[in-house]
């Protein structure tokens, strides 16, 4: 996969594109190095939110950027971005994940409440947690499909369109699963205390 | 983009609406505040518990860091990895679970002196011979 100095002087990898990128990265680590740069932050949160702890994000990640590594010579752009790719394999491989463990998918309670958020009054950020603990718990009742969405949209701030391609799904699909998803999400909060539901919906002001 | 047309609320033009939320969430509390600002007030009235629940959802997901010894180690061992031919076999080991790994690399370890010694045999052998032969001879 080493290039010669003289080819690799020439190219500039920070303001290529991931296209550029991919093509070269078929017979020069640098290039797959930047795509590295890129994506591991991105695919490390993916995961996280995936398994719900740090060990196993950073396993998976590293097996992620692994394969990507021992395929990106057959790697061709059939109208799924480089990204994407990356991100069905990190799906697949957390599938696997789950399916070895016999788990429910989990977006992570424990690191992320005692990863120490600050407020000012005592009390409050009690009750805050609290309702928190209770939405993170709500959103791992929800189908592996919309957790997926949601860590997508607001965890990795991806496009719809970066979304559908994913998913492999229309923009359009997307928008719906998303209503749907706020829809199952608000039931499940509201059958948590099926005697006390207004009172389940006040406290997220909802 | 005015949102007063949905009045009529139908089904994608709600879906629209909130996606627009979510994008909106995801750039910053101006860029809600904006898009509540041209959009109907009946309207917003009715979808208001999904937004306030989707406010809910991108405070409860913050983005996180991995640890910086991570992200190098990993570089370091695909910047090797890279060096390698075949970096199938070696994409398969990583992803064993490390007990395996372990095993895989003793059993390797183990296959690769056996095939050696047996590959010294016939080496060894006729030097033996021919030592015997020498030494019989002298």
């Amino acid at each position: 996969m080493m290039m010669g100095r003289e080819v690799t002087a020439e190219r500039n990898y920070t303001l290529a594109e991931d296209t550029e990128l991919v093509e070269w990265a078929k017979d020069d680590s640098r290039a797959f190095g930047e795509l590295y740069e890129r994506y591991v932050k991105k695919i490390y949160n993916y995961i996280y939110y995936r398994t719900g702890n740090h060990h196993d994000a950073e396993d998976l990640t590293s097996r992620v950027f692994f394969r990507a590594l021992a395929h990106i010579r057959n790697y061709t752009d059939r109208g799924v971005p480089f990204s994407a790719w990356l991100y069905r394999i990190a799906h697949n491989l957390v599938a696997n994940w789950h399916r070895d463990r016999g788990r429910q998918q989990v977006v992570p309670l424990d690191d992320y409440l005692a990863s120490g958020l600050s407020f000012d009054a005592p009390e409050a950020a009690a009750e805050d947690s609290e309702e928190e603990q209770r939405l993170l718990e709500s959103i791992q009742e929800l189908p592996e499909e919309r957790q997926q969405l949601l860590i997508l949209k607001f965890v990795e701030r991806l496009s719809n369109a970066e979304i559908g391609e994913i998913m492999d799904r229309t923009e359009g699909a997307i928008k719906s699963l998303y209503h749907r998803t706020l829809l199952s999400l608000r039931g499940i909060l509201e059958d948590e205390d099926p005697s006390k539901p207004e009172k389940r919906r006040r406290r997220f002001g909802l | 983009m005015l949102f007063s047309f949905f009045r009529s609320q139908s089904g994608s033009q709600v879906d629209d609406f909130l996606m627009a939320h979510a994008d909106a969430l995801v750039r910053g509390v101006e860029e809600v505040q904006t898009l509540k600002d041209r959009t109907d007030p009946a309207f917003l009235h009715q979808v208001d518990d999904l937004l306030k629940l989707a406010e809910m959802i991108s405070l409860a997901l913050p983005g996180v860091i991995p640890s910086e010894q991570f992200v190098n180690e990993l570089r370091q061992q695909l910047i090797m990895a890279g060096t390698l031919d075949d970096v199938t076999l070696w994409a398969w080991i990583r992803g064993l679970p490390p007990r395996t790994q372990l095993a895989a690399s003793i059993g390797g370890a183990t296959l690769t002196a056996g095939v050696v010694w047996f590959a010294r045999r016939p080496v060894r052998n006729a030097i033996e011979g021919w030592w015997h032969r020498w030494t019989a001879t002298a």
